[in-house]
Order: C-alpha cells, then sequence, then structure tokens
C-alpha cells in the first residue's frame, strides 16, 4: 500500500498570537507541525509497521521545511515532497487541495491521510475538498483505523450520535483526528540518519502546473484583516450565597454563554 | 611441621587462587575503559577512612552495633594476617617469626597479646553475627547458605588457632615441652602465656585430655588452620565475599563525585557509535572496569536497600538484586568478553582492510546480543529510580549505583528506543518550548510582571544572574518562591538580572531520563546565552538547575559560579545584607532536597537561615541529612505517573506529620510540589504549611 | 437578494435549536429562507421546520439516510441548493456539518468558512468572521465570489422570539448511497461511559470532593447533563478515579463547549488539558485557586452545597 500524508508548517498555538493593525504580530512566533499533522504522520507509519506501506509526505509552502520534514523522516516516514512557489503566498483550502491533487496524481497513491484542520486556519476542509476532486471516498475526524485488505480499511469516525464504523475501498483520503494515536518523539537514530535524506523540493512548474491551474491568483476568499480573540482570562468570578450565586451563574451560562 | 606438605598446600591453593584471579581481572580489563587513576591522595584517603576505618558501619548511627560487629572482624583480619604468615612459617621451620616479632622483643610479645584479644573479639563477633542473622534477622539481609558457611569458616579459624595455641600451653606448662616446642621465654618479658589469657583459657578447655590427645590437638589444629584458610582464600571470589579483596580496591577508585567526575559527554555525531550501539549501556559487554568491580564487590548486605525510596514503598528496584543478576550475566560471558578484548587489541597491529572487516564481524558476534533491560533487568526496575543517592550513600563498599542506571536509560532511549512514553509530553514540551509542560517561551518572563527585574538583555553589567528555572517561571505555587526571592535580593541592595524569555530548561530531566540528545541541544542553546552576555555568577532556587548548571555544563563549554539561594541567603544574614526577626512560631523541620544535600554537600546553610527565622524549634526528621528520604520526582519521576506500590510523597508526608511541627521548609521546587501534594492528601495542609527558605526569610525579613 | 439555504439539525428525532437561530440570523439580513432536513422517518418533523423560519422546506426523506453518510447527505444539499437557487449554505455546528460543508463547496465551486461568528452582506459582496489560530484571534474574511457554505459556531446567531415560516414542502429524490465508503455500524453514545474526547460538556472532580461520595455526587450532575465525567490527577492518583479518566497534560487533552470543574485547583497539569475547551466552569473553596485565572464562571463555594443547587437550577433551565 502507499500511503501520502500531507504535513502543513504552522505558529506554534503555544504562544501568545498578538494582532496589530489588522495583522498577526511576526516578531517572536515559532513555526512547528501542525498537531494534527503529527497524529496523520504517525498513523502512516504505524500502517507502515504494521502492514509494511510505503510513505511519501507532502508538504506545501512554509519556506524552509526541512527540520520539519526531517522530523517526520525520524519518526519514520520515507519520502519527502515540498512544494514551495512564491505564488502560494495567499492560498486558501482550495488551492491546496488543487495543489495536493497534482501531487497525488504523479504518484501512485492508495491512501492519502491528512490531519483533520489546520490549527493556523482551524478551517478542516482541505482533506475533504482533495477527496472531491479526486473523486476518491472519504471519511473525516477519523480516530481508528484498520487495514482488512489490499483494498479496503476499515475506520473509525467520531460523529454526532456515536462512532461510525465505516468500510472504504481504496484509494481513499482520510482526515485524522487528534484522539487516533500518539505521535511518537522522533527515533534518536532516525534523527541522525533523517540529516543524509533528501527531500524533492518542487515549485508548482516542476510539479507540472501553473498558478492559474491551481487558482493562486484567483482565491474564492481572502483574509481582509485579523481582530484580536478574548484571550482566555478569568471571567466573573462569584462568592456569597451559594444558592443565589449559582443561580445567577446557571442563567449566565444558558443565556450569555449560550451552553445549554 | 612438615615443610612438604606445607608446600604443597600453598602451591595448591595458590594456583588455583591466582587462576581464579586472572580470570577475574582478565574480565575486568577486558570491559570498557574507566579514568580511575587520577588524585591518588585523595583516593588514599577515601580508602583509610571508609574502607579501613569502616566509616558508614561504626560511623553510621543506624544498626551501629553490626558496624562495630563487622568492624572488628574486619580490623582483626588484618591484624591477623600477620599471624598467619607465621603460622606458614612454622610449618616450614618451627619457631618461626616475623622479623622484630621475635620472643626478643617487645612488638612481639605485644603482638601476641593483640592477637589473643584480637581472636576473642572476632570469634564473640562471629557469633553475635550467627545470632543476628539466624535469630534477629534484620529485613535487609538475605541468608544464604554462603553467608553462614563464611561465618563457619571464620569461626573455625579463629578457635583453631585458639586451641592450637591451647594446646602448645598444655604440652609447655603442664607436661613439661615433651617435643620441645618454642615458645617465646625473654627474661625481660617473661613466659608468652603470660600475655595470652585467651590462649590459656582455651587450653584450659582441653588440658585434662592428656599429652597425647594435647598433641593431637597441636597437629589437628595447626592443619586445620592453614587449610581452612586456603580454603576460605579459594572460596572468597566465588560469591559475595570477594569484596573481602575488592573492597579495598573499589573504595580506592571509586569516583570522587563533582568537580572530578562529571557524567559522561556522549558523542553523538560519533556514527561508529550508533552502529555498534555502544550509546549508554545495553548489553553486558559495555560496562566499564569499574562498574564490573562494583558488581564483584557487591557484599548483598542490602542497606540500600534499606534507604531506597522506591524500594521501601514496594516498587521493584532491588538493588542488590540489580547487582547480582548483572554480576551473573556478566560472568556468564566472560569467556566471550574476554576473548573480544583480545580480537580488539590485535586490530591495532592489522594493516589489511579485508582482515579488519573480519575481525570486526568476529568480534561483533562474541558481543551479546541480549538486551539488559527486559531480558535481564525489568522495564519497571530500571525506570522506577528517582536518582536520589541515598543507596550510593550507605553503600560501604562505594558502589555506584546511580550512574550505571542513568547509563543504562540512556542506551534505552538512545538504542533501544523504549522508555515510558508518558514522557512525551514533557519532552515534546522541552524540545518545543524550553519547558517541560509546553507552555509558549513567551510567557517565561509573566511572573516578573510588575516586580520591577532588569533582563539580561536590558543591561548586562550585573553582578549576578537569577536563573529562575522552569517551576519557578511557570508553575504558580514556585512562582511564589521566586517572588520572594527576588525581593530578598532587591532588598539586601544586589545587583542582578534574569534572562527572561531567553532562557531554557537546563535540561535536567532530559538526561536524567537517558534522552542524551535533548539534554545537550537545551545545554548547548543555554550555554550560547549565558556565554554571549558573559555571565560568571548565578543564583539559584532550584538544586536541580544548580546541579546541572554547576557540573554538567562546564563538559560543553559553560563554567560558571552556581551558588544555590539558601548558601547565598546564608551569607547575606552573615553579612548583615538582611535582618532577621526570628519572628516564626512553632515547631519547623527541614526537608533536604537530594539534589542539594547529597549531590551539592549543602545541609548547614538551610539551617543556619531557619534557626534565624525561626522562635520555635529546628526539629530534625528522622530521616535528614546525609540520609534524607527522597521526595519521589527526581530521575524524570516527576514527569511520571507513580503506579506501583505506595507514593513516596506520601511516605514522606507521613514522615513529617509525625515529626509534630507546624511548618516544613524545602529547598526546592520539586520538593514543594511533592509534599504539599501529601500534606493535601493527607487532609494536614492546613495545620503544616510547607514553605521554601526564600518564602520564610521574605517574611521573617525587617 | 439574499437566499440562505439552512442545514436542518436532527438529532435523535428533535430539530436542534441551531436550526432556528440559522434561519433567525438569515431573516434578519433580509434574505429568503428554505430548510433542507436529511434523514429517516422525518415528515413529522415538517410543522417544527416551518416554525422554526422556513419558508421552504427540502426533505430528503429516505430509510437509506437514516444514518449519517458524508456523500449521500453532500447530494441532498447540493440538490436543495441547486433547486433553491441558495448562494448562502449554512450548517449549524456540528460533525455532520463540518464533514458535508466542504463536499458541498466543492461540488457547487463555492467558498467555504467553517465556524463563523458573523456574516455581513454589503452588497453582493459577503463578509463573513471567524476565529483562526486555535481560537486565538478572529479573522475577517471577504468571499470573492457569490456563493459561501459556512459551518455557524454554535451559539452565534441568536433566535428570533416568535420566528414563523411558511409551509412549502419539495420532497428530494433519495441520493445514490456511497458505495465506496459503507457505513457498517453505529456505536451509539447513549449507552455507557461517554467518551471525554467527544463529549460536548466535560464535568471534572478534583481533590476538593475528597472522596467517593464527592466524586459520586458530582457525577449525578454529569449524568443529568449526559456530560463526560473526568478527573484531575489528584483523584486518579488517589485511587478513587480510573487514569482513563484523567484530564491533564499526562491524560487526556478535551476541548467541549462546556467545562464544570469542580473542587480542582487548577495546576499547569491540568489546565493544559482543558484550557481549550470552550467555555470554563470552576467551582472551588479557594478564592486564589489558579483555576479561576481561566474560568469563564467562578463560583467560590464549597462543591458539596453548590452541586445539588446547580443540578436543580440546569433541570429548571432545560424545561
Amino acid at each position: 500500500m502507499k500511503i501520502l500524508t500531507t504535513v502543513k508548517k504552522v505558529v506554534d498555538v503555544e504562544l501568545t498570537i498578538h494582532v496589530k493593525d489588522g495583522a498577526i504580530v511576526e516578531d517572536g512566533l515559532q513555526y512547528v507541525i501542525n498537531a494534527w499533522d503529527e497524529n496523520a504522520v504517525e498513523t502512516a507509519v504505524q500502517l507502515k509497521e504494521n502492514s509494511g506501506a510505503e510513505t511519501t509526505l507532502v508538504s506545501i509552502g512554509g519556506g524552509d521545511n526541512t527540520d520539519m520534514i526531517r522530523r517526520c523522516y525520524a519518526m519514520g516516514i520515507e519520502n519527502g515532497i515540498h512544494i514551495e512557489d512564491p505564488t502560494l503566498g495567499a492560498a486558501d483550502s482550495f488551492v491546496y487541495a488543487k495543489v495536493l491533487q497534482k501531487v497525488y496524481e504523479k504518484g501512485d497513491y492508495d491512501l492519502v491521510i491528512t490531519g483533520k484542520q489546520a490549527q493556523d486556519t482551524d478551517n478542516g476542509q482541505t482533506g475533504i475538498i482533495l477527496a472531491e476532486y479526486l473523486g476518491l471516498p472519504c471519511v473525516s475526524n477519523v480516530i481508528a483505523i484498520e487495514v482488512l485488505d489490499d483494498q479496503h480499511i476499515k475506520v473509525s469516525r467520531s460523529g454526532d450520535a456515536g462512532t461510525e464504523i465505516v468500510e472504504l475501498e481504496l484509494p481513499a483520503v482520510v482526515t485524522v483526528d487528534v484522539s487516533i494515536n500518539e505521535p511518537r518523539l522522533p527515533a534518536m537514530r532516525g534523527i541522525m540518519m533523517a540529516k543524509k535524506k533528501k527531500i524533492d523540493v518542487m515549485d508548482l512548474a516542476a510539479l507540472g502546473t501553473s498558478p492559474d491551474e491551481v487558482g493562486c491568483a484567483t482565491p474564492k476568499s481572502e483574509i481582509a484583516e485579523f481582530l484580536k480573540s478574548d484571550t482566555r482570562q478569568g471571567g466573573q468570578k462569584f462568592e456569597g450565597n451559594a444558592a443565589e450565586i449559582t443561580a445567577q451563574v446557571v442563567d449566565l451560562l444558558a443565556n450569555e454563554a449560550k451552553v445549554f | 611441621m612438615n615443610p612438604l606438605l606445607i608446600s604443597l598446600l600453598i602451591i595448591v591453593a595458590l594456583s588455583v587462587f591466582g587462576r581464579t584471579m586472572f580470570g577475574k581481572i582478565q574480565l575486568l580489563k577486558a570491559l570498557e575503559p574507566a579514568d580511575r587513576v587520577n588524585h591518588l591522595k585523595e583516593r588514599l584517603m577515601n580508602m583509610v577512612i571508609l574502607a579501613i576505618g569502616q566509616k558508614r558501619l561504626v560511623g553510621r548511627a543506624k544498626e551501629r552495633s553490626s558496624g562495630i560487629m563487622h568492624a572488628f572482624i574486619f580490623w582483626g583480619f588484618c591484624i591477623l594476617l600477620i599471624r598467619s604468615l607465621t603460622l606458614y612459617g612454622e610449618g616450614f621451620q618451627q619457631g618461626y617469626h616475623l622479623p622484630f616479632l621475635g620472643g626478643d622483643y617487645l612488638l612481639g610479645y605485644l603482638y601476641v597479646a593483640l592477637k589473643d584479644i584480637i581472636e576473642a573479639i572476632v570469634l564473640l563477633m562471629i557469633i553475635f553475627a550467627f545470632f543476628r542473622r539466624a535469630v534477629l534477622k534484620p529485613k535487609r539481609m538475605h541468608n544464604t547458605f554462603e553467608a553462614y558457611l563464611v561465618l563457619g569458616l571464620i569461626g573455625i579459624l579463629m578457635a583453631s588457632d585458639l586451641l592450637y595455641d591451647g594446646a602448645r600451653y598444655n604440652l609447655i606448662q603442664l607436661y613439661n615441652n615433651p617435643g620441645s616446642i618454642h615458645y617465646f621465654n625473654n627474661p625481660q618479658y617473661g613466659s608468652e602465656f603470660l600475655w595470652t589469657p585467651i590462649s590459656v583459657a582455651a587450653a584450659s578447655l582441653i588440658s585434662g585430655l592428656g599429652v597425647d590427645a594435647n598433641t593431637a590437638f597441636l597437629t589437628i589444629m595447626f592443619w586445620l588452620h592453614i587449610c581452612t584458610q586456603l580454603v576460605f582464600l579459594n572460596l572468597l571470589p566465588l560469591g559475595k565475599h570477594f569484596h573481602v579483596i575488592t573492597a579495598l580496591p573499589n573504595v580506592f577508585l571509586k569516583s570522587l563525585g563533582y568537580p572530578h567526575e562529571k557524567p559522561k559527554l556522549l558523542d553523538l555525531e560519533d556514527e561508529a557509535a550508533w552502529e555498534d550501539e555502544s550509546l549508554g549501556i545495553n548489553h553486558i559487554h559495555q560496562l566499564n572496569w569499574k562498574q564490573g568491580l562494583d558488581l564483584y564487590t557487591c557484599t548483598e548486605c542490602g542497606r540500600c536497600k534499606e534507604v531506597c525510596p522506591t524500594y521501601t514503598t514496594d516498587k521493584p528496584l532491588n538493588l542488590h538484586e540489580f547487582n547480582d543478576k548483572l554480576k551473573q550475566e556478566l560472568l556468564e560471558n566472560a569467556d566471550n568478553i574476554i576473548k573480544k578484548a583480545k580480537l580488539s587489541s590485535t586490530i591495532e597491529q592489522i594493516e589489511d582492510s579485508a582482515q579488519i572487516e573480519k575481525l570486526k564481524e568476529e568480534i561483533n558476534a562474541l558481543n551479546s546480543k541480549k538486551q539488559l533491560i527486559g531480558e535481564v533487568i525489568a522495564e519497571d526496575t530500571l525506570w522506577a529510580c528517582t536518582t536520589c543517592r541515598a543507596c550510593e550513600e550507605v553503600c560501604p563498599v562505594a558502589i555506584e549505583h546511580v550512574p550505571r542506571i542513568t547509563a543504562m536509560r540512556q542506551g534505552q532511549f538512545l538504542m533501544a528506543e523504549a522508555y515510558p512514553k508518558e514522557l512525551n509530553p514533557a519532552l515534546k514540551g522541552l524540545e518545543r518550548n524550553g519547558n517541560p509542560w509546553g507552555i509558549g517561551y513567551d510567557k517565561r518572563a509573566d511572573w516578573a510582571e510588575g516586580l520591577d527585574i532588569k533582563t539580561m538583555a536590558d543591561d548586562q553589567n550585573v553582578d549576578y544572574l537569577l536563573w529562575v528555572g522552569c517551576a519557578g517561571s511557570f508553575d504558580d505555587r514556585s512562582k511564589k518562591v521566586t517572588t520572594s526571592l527576588v525581593r530578598i535580593l532587591q532588598k539586601a541592595g544586589i545587583s542582578f538580572a534574569i534572562l527572561g524569555i531567553e532562557e531554557k530548561c537546563t535540561g535536567d530531566y532530559a538526561r536524567r531520563v537517558g534522552n542524551e540528545m535533548l539534554f545537550q541541544m537545551m545545554a548547548q542553546e543555554n550555554i550560547e546565552t549565558l556565554n554571549n552576555y558573559n555571565v560568571k555568577k548565578i543564583i539559584t532556587a532550584c538544586p536541580h538547575c544548580l546541579n546541572t548548571l554547576k557540573h554538567e555544563y562546564p563538559p560543553m563549554g559553560g563554567d560558571y559560579d552556581v551558588i544555590h539561594h539558601a548558601e547565598f541567603i546564608d551569607q547575606l544574614v552573615q553579612k548583615g545584607k538582611i535582618q532577621l526577626k526570628q519572628s516564626l512560631a512553632g515547631a519547623l523541620t527541614y526537608h533536604d532536597p537530594c539534589y542539594l544535600g547529597r549531590y551539592n554537600n549543602i545541609f548547614d546553610q538551610p539551617r543556619s537561615i531557619l534557626r534565624s527565622v525561626s522562635k520555635g524549634v529546628l526539629k530534625e526528621l528522622e530521616r535528614h541529612g546525609r540520609e534524607s528520604f527522597c521526595c519521589g520526582a527526581g530521575g524524570g519521576r516527576m514527569w511520571m505517573d507513580e503506579t506501583i506500590g505506595k507514593r513516596i510523597n506520601l511516605e514522606r508526608s507521613e514522615e513529617i506529620v509525625r515529626r509534630q511541627v507546624s511548618n516544613v521548609a524545602v529547598g526546592c521546587p520539586f520538593c514543594m510540589t511533592m509534599i504539599e501534594d501529601g500534606m493535601k492528601e493527607l487532609g494536614r495542609e492546613e495545620e503544616i504549611k510547607t514553605m521554601d527558605i526564600a518564602e520564610l526569610v521574605e517574611k521573617d525579613m525587617a | 437578494m439574499a437566499k440562505v439555504l439552512v442545514i436542518a439539525e436532527i438529532k435523535q428525532g428533535v430539530i436542534k435549536s441551531s436550526t432556528t437561530e440559522l434561519l433567525s440570523k438569515a431573516k434578519a439580513i433580509g434574505a429568503e429562507t428554505a430548510v433542507v432536513a436529511i434523514g429517516s422517518n422525518i415528515e413529522s418533523l415538517i410543522p417544527g421546520l416551518v416554525s422554526a423560519g422556513s419558508d421552504t422546506q427540502y426533505v430528503a426523506d429516505d430509510p437509506g439516510l437514516e444514518l449519517f453518510s458524508a456523500g449521500p447527505y453532500a447530494s441532498c444539499v447540493v440538490d436543495a441548493a441547486k433547486q433553491f437557487g441558495a448562494n448562502l449554505i449554512w450548517f449549524g455546528f456540528s460533525e455532520s456539518g463540518k464533514a458535508v460543508a466542504p463536499r458541498v463547496a466543492a461540488q457547487l465551486d463555492a467558498a467555504c468558512a467553517t465556524e463563523i461568528t458573523d456574516v455581513t452582506l454589503h452588497g453582493d459582496q459577503i463578509e463573513v468572521t471567524r476565529p483562526a489560530i486555535t481560537n486565538k484571534v478572529m479573522q475577517r474574511v471577504k468571499v470573492n465570489i457569490e456563493e459561501l457554505v459556512a459551518v455557524v459556531r454554535a451559539g452565534a446567531f441568536e433566535a428570533t422570539e416568535g420566528i414563523t415560516g411558511t409551509e412549502n414542502v419539495i420532497k428530494l429524490s433519495p441520493p445514490a448511497p456511497d458505495l465506496k465508503a459503507v457505513i457498517k455500524e453505529l456505536v451509539s453514545d447513549a449507552s455507557g461511559d461517554i467518551d471525554l474526547a467527544d463529549a460536548d460538556i466535560v464535568i471534572s472532580v478534583g481533590r476538593g470532593a475528597k472522596d467517593q461520595a464527592g466524586i459520586d455526587l458530582v457525577k449525578e450532575l454529569a449524568n443529568d447533563l449526559k456530560a463526560g465525567f473526568g478527573s484531575s490527577r489528584a483523584m486518579v492518583d488517589g485511587g478513587f478515579m480510573p487514569h482513563g479518566k484523567q484530564v491533564g497534560q499526562t491524560g487526556k487533552i478535551v476541548a467541549p463547549n462546556l467545562y464544570m470543574a469542580f473542587g480542582i485547583s487548577g495546576a499547569i497539569q491540568h489546565l493544559a488539558g482543558m484550557n481549550g475547551s470552550k467555555v470554563i466552569l470552576a467551582v472551588n473553596k479557594d478564592p486564589e485557586a489558579p483555576i479561576f485565572n481561566v474560568a469563564d464562571y467562578g463560583i467560590v463555594g464549597d462543591l458539596f452545597e453548590v452541586v445539588p443547587i446547580l443540578r436543580e437550577e440546569i433541570k429548571k433551565i432545560r424545561t
């Protein structure tokens, strides 16, 4: 089985993000592998270990992704593709999906595993849109995966009514949730070996496509500005008569926070 | 007596012994190298105090009686060696004596008197030893046939010599010396037997049996003594009594600790090391010779188990069993290891690369493939250790348990990639954001807001760098300690700054769990930052930071004068830079942190400070000072769940509760967390306040 | 004129409040409204769909639609959207919604926005606000084309009091089943313990609960709310709760809509496990407890007193 997994370099969300003049303050930010994609990588590596699959990762944009890709190599991924092109700056999920489509078509993959969403965009769309473009079956929010045979996999999806058990015919696309596994620490030995491994870096032309074809120039939506979000601060603290303040809080929960 | 017979016995016994010893030494030489032949004067002192002086036995309040018992057996042994030589001589020539120890010299008489008393004392000690083992049965000991056998043999040695001399006395004094036995009879000092009352008493036991019986006793006791001794000699290398021979060298060669010895810095760039899996210890042949000697020397006394916080809370880390299992494995592989060493030494002389390759293959085939962890030692055993070093503190023969455990963890981590996965979040957090909780590095200096503190980036021309540490920066409870310390420094007018968000975890726990790669990465980054700012002196409130910065950074290029806040505050008090009102009421006790006390020898300064702040009495915990009981967080255990046995922090908290105090002072953020948690769990957090030294001082400052 | 198609959120035969909220917003921005309901045996829900505020109801009622499957559900939505001529297609915040929306967008070549908190129209220009960077910032997004598919954040829109609609039912032909993604089984949440990671509401106990009696007390509340029931490390260490229930750095990371912490002080390790929750309620005796620094609503009090009152009050609210 040949697996393609996507890996996006995103801002480390442990850091405090400052917004100034409608833009994110870049100073002091560090970039890391998208948490969900780390799970995708771990899923791919486990499939390699258990079912002998061949694994490839693809990363789009992000500048110098060498460290991130090497870390994935150290986790066990065998091949790496990095698509970097100056026109990809304002790419949205649809553009990413188009580029991924081109990457997919260049290879011969049976299964595409992406993270459920990216921690910078919070979108959760790319994997599903890719499946539409490729005309492949897709299950999102997967929390368990099992290989049935060369042509079929069984996945568990965390749905609204419970856990959905779905059988997929390959080739297929799955997007995984963080609860699917615990990504391993890259093996020490793997880190040493990874230093020598090559990464296949390509721009859109080398990939056999163009900015127009993937829709770079005409994104369907664009970010007009960033705004501050309320950081997690302590909210309202109530002291006093238990019955009174509890009633007050429940009222707030229902009508202000709208959680009931 | 019989020169031919005695020559024969000596030759046979010594040949066998020599052969055994040769094998044992060869095995050690074939193991990995260790740099221990240095600082000879200091090593000699250690040997004199610990081994000859039996300091850890006689000098330890606990079980002093058994310590004295053993000390006398040992000293007796040493003193009686001279006697033994005389006896062997007697086998060749009647009345043989060593120079200056014959009948013409006072020294000779003094010696026989001494020998007499000593033999009696040793015999009594042996009886006491039997009694302890068989009747009192202390928990730490385990009774084996070997133990009783050796006691028996020593008993026989003493008894036989006394009876030999007893028979001599009878024949000489009572039966008019028919065989013309030689004895001291100098007119100035009198008869030998005036000086040996014990032998005379022994003589009276057999005096009534007649001249023939006594002559028989003379001969039999003589040969019994000789043979027992020669058999005993050959039994020594075979079991735990090898320590009789190896203890002195082992103590001589023991680790001199910081600053003489630092943990071995692994070269992670060395590809060959990755190839033959020689980073850390995974297989028995990777031990170094000192570690091999340690294994030979374990006396199975069990003192390590008694003080080990994990063993006493029912975790599977039984240190003497650990030693024993490794020793068995080592001995089983002895032949291969020796062969391997021989082949390796020939490689130097060979030029032909094909031959070298072939040799390398042969060598590889001789390497033990058995994984020590998993096949010889259980995983839980290895990871239970908190690296507190209580075991090393009490071991009478100075075995170095903890570095071996750390090296095995390195092997597991780096080579076998097997380690408790629950460490992942703490390790990932460290890698990414420089702290075990993975909190954004940009928040590391948030605690300092409003406290008017400079960062090195603002002004590096300060006297001290205050190294805050991860707990002090992020943990709510520890932040209060940092704030207290800052207030003290400001009050005393000390010029200092912090690194702020440029500070990263020292990497201590990464190293303790065997992740040498991550440790070196953190160290390199920190050292670069520190050197950039030309930092010379560092104050820290965390003993783990203290230990790492002070002792483990120098081999990587970071040399700083690091001082714990307890030391520093003590200096401030002594110099009068801060005044203390001694206003703390209620009884107080102090919990010695392992990394401050045992690792860095800081015991007095905290106590001196506490006496200055407290008007109540400063009580000592039962297990205090050098034998303080670990809080359970060291060795990376802070980041792991404790699922086996009783929780260590609970054990320690109960001990504190028993002491009936209102306050327990600590000097370490880990101890703070563990003990406070323990108090909460026991429901005592209102009655017994857990406070850091800095907090107590801040409250008490005038 | 804008035409908004709202996908009705139906759970266990009940139309969820998001449907009304989304339709209310649609009417508030002056759009024509339609709703599409997908499922099996949902005829009886039509009056409810009307009174939720829809002026047209597209109904796809087929046994094959009883269990959720993204492919066929997307087909129904696309069908309805095309028939209606919708330029705005809105889903409530659910796993189904998140799975179907991108498909619909791809098939209709529309734009797609997840978890929008607001939508405005400037003529034909659609603008939405939504969170980004794991909810740490907000972004204002301009849609450059005419059609937008969006998943709306829970509670972002308000239901209009007394909203009404018109009955105009259009039956949709059942879609082809997805032969390549066959749903084999649905393991329902209703029985057994609720998985902490997926639960909408998670309630955790800490040392303040003291022992089994305290835990049982809080568990009643969790049962009332069908919430996931978790624990801080202290109670797991104390042997009162199993390790699988531990919320925290070395346990489970949860991000439910509502997290209630009872008797939990809020040590960093615990916060690391629940900081991503939408709304945090904390109850603790100690007013200085760090948990109050992150709780949206804090009650300083004894949980033994507060929990029974909470249950009462919540019961009142939900009826």
